[in-house]
C-alpha cells in the first residue's frame, strides 16, 4: 500500500513537472503574446495542481494535504485574474496579434465605439 | 525499487522532475531576455513563479520536509500582487 | 456569520493543524478581516439561496466535477498544440452574455481563462458581450455556442440554487 501511494505521488509529480516543462517549450515556441499566455498560465496552473497533488499523496498528513490544497485553490483563484489583467492592458496597448489570427471581433467593436464617440479616451 | 544504480524515486528526481523544472527556468529567463514587449516579460516572470512553486514542492518530497509548502504559499501569494501591480502600471501608462 | 466560519477555516488550513489555539486566531483575525473590509463585505453579490443546502452542495459538486473534467481534457490539447504549432488557428471571438450579475460574469470569465486554449481579453461596458481569444478556431458560430451550452448553462444552473 505505501509502495503504491508512493508510485501514485511520484506519477504525479513527473505528470505536472512534465506539463510545466512543456508550458515553458511553449512560451519559447508561439508566436505571439496571447498564444504565449494561453499556453504558459494555464499549463503552469495544471502542472503546479499535479505537482501539489503528488506531494500531498506523499506526505499523506492532514497538515500538508490541506496546505497544498489551500495553495491549489489560491493559484486556481489568482491565475486567470492576473492573465485577464495582463491580456487586457496588452491588448489595449496593441500588441501586435499573430499574423494567422482569424477573425479579431474585438478591434471592430473598439473601431465601432471610437466612431460613435470619438472623443473618448 | 533499484534501477540505474539508484532508488527509482531518486532516479525520477534526479533525472526527470528537476532537470525539466530547471530547463523551463532556463526557458523563462531567455523570454525574459528576448521579450519583444514589456507584457511578454511580466508573463516570464509570472511563470517563473510557477515554476518555483513546483520546485519547492518537489524539494518538500525529496527532503521529506514539508515545511517547504509554507514558503511556496507565500511566493504563489506574493507573485500574484505583483503581476497585478505590473499589469496596473501598463494600463495606466498609455 | 458564514463568512467568519470560511476565514476561520481557510486559517486552519494554511496553519496546517486542527488546534483549540488556531482556531482561537482565526476568530480573531477573521473579525479584524470582516471589520477592515467593513462595507465590501455587505454587498449582495449573489441572489439568495432558495434550495435546502444538500441540493445547493450537489450541484456545487457536479459542477467542479464537470470543471475538473474539462480542465484536463483542454490541458492535454494545448499540450498536443504546443508540440505542433502549425495547426494554430488563434482569433479573438465576440461571445455575447445572458447572465446579467457582476459575480456570475466574473466567474464565467475566470473559468473561460482557466480552461487552457481561452482567454477573456474584455468585457465590454455594457456588460453584454464577452471577448474570448483562442488559439484553435474552427468556426466562431459553434464556438459560441460551445461556450454558450458548456459553462453559461451551468453556471445559470448553478444560480438559481
Amino acid at each position: 500500500m505505501a509502495v503504491f501511494l508512493n508510485v501514485l505521488s511520484f506519477f504525479f509529480l513527473v505528470f505536472g513537472a512534465v506539463f510545466i516543462f512543456v508550458g515553458g517549450i511553449g512560451m519559447l515556441r508561439m508566436p505571439d503574446l496571447f498564444l504565449r499566455m494561453s499556453a504558459t498560465t494555464k499549463t503552469a496552473t495544471l502542472g503546479v495542481a499535479g505537482m501539489l497533488l503528488g506531494t500531498a499523496i506523499f506526505f499523506g498528513e492532514l497538515g500538508v494535504v490541506s496546505r497544498a490544497f489551500a495553495i491549489f485553490i489560491f493559484i486556481l483563484a489568482t491565475a486567470p485574474v492576473s492573465a485577464h489583467m495582463i491580456g487586457r492592458a496588452a491588448y489595449s496597448n496593441g500588441v501586435p496579434l499573430y499574423e494567422k489570427t482569424v477573425i479579431d471581433e474585438l478591434r471592430e467593436h473598439i473601431d465601432e465605439a471610437k466612431l460613435n464617440n470619438p472623443v473618448e479616451d | 525499487m533499484i534501477a540505474f544504480g539508484m532508488d527509482l524515486f531518486d532516479f525520477f528526481m534526479v533525472w526527470v522532475i528537476v532537470p525539466a523544472l530547471s530547463i523551463t527556468v532556463v526557458f523563462c529567463f531567455i523570454r525574459l531576455v528576448r521579450g519583444p514587449s514589456l507584457p511578454d516579460r511580466i508573463v516570464a516572470v509570472d511563470k517563473l513563479s510557477g515554476v518555483a512553486v513546483g520546485m519547492m514542492a518537489a524539494y518538500a518530497v525529496a527532503t521529506d520536509n514539508s515545511v517547504f509548502l509554507d514558503v511556496a504559499l507565500v511566493v504563489a501569494l506574493i507573485t500574484f500582487l505583483g503581476t497585478i501591480g505590473f499589469a496596473y502600471y501598463i494600463d495606466r501608462r498609455s | 456569520m458564514s463568512l467568519l466560519i470560511l476565514l476561520i477555516v481557510i486559517w486552519i488550513a494554511i496553519s496546517g493543524e486542527i488546534s483549540l489555539e488556531n482556531i482561537g486566531v482565526g476568530l480573531v483575525l477573521g473579525l479584524i478581516l470582516l471589520w477592515a473590509g467593513g462595507r465590501a463585505m455587505q454587498v449582495q453579490y449573489f441572489t439568495p439561496p432558495t434550495q435546502r443546502w444538500p441540493i445547493r452542495f450537489w450541484r456545487i459538486f457536479k459542477f467542479s466535477i464537470y470543471f475538473l473534467k474539462e480542465l484536463i481534457a483542454a490541458g492535454l490539447s494545448v499540450f498536443v498544440s504546443i508540440l505542433d504549432p502549425s495547426r494554430l488557428r488563434p482569433g479573438v471571438v465576440a461571445v455575447p452574455l445572458d447572465l446579467t450579475s457582476g459575480a456570475e460574469i466574473t466567474l464565467l470569465a475566470n473559468l473561460i481563462t482557466l480552461t487552457p486554449g481561452t482567454l477573456t481579453l474584455e468585457v465590454a461596458q455594457d456588460r453584454k458581450t464577452i471577448f474570448v481569444h483562442t488559439i484553435y478556431l474552427d468556426d466562431p458560430d459553434s464556438f459560441r455556442a460551445n461556450i454558450k451550452d458548456g459553462f453559461e448553462r451551468r453556471i445559470q444552473e448553478l444560480s438559481q440554487l
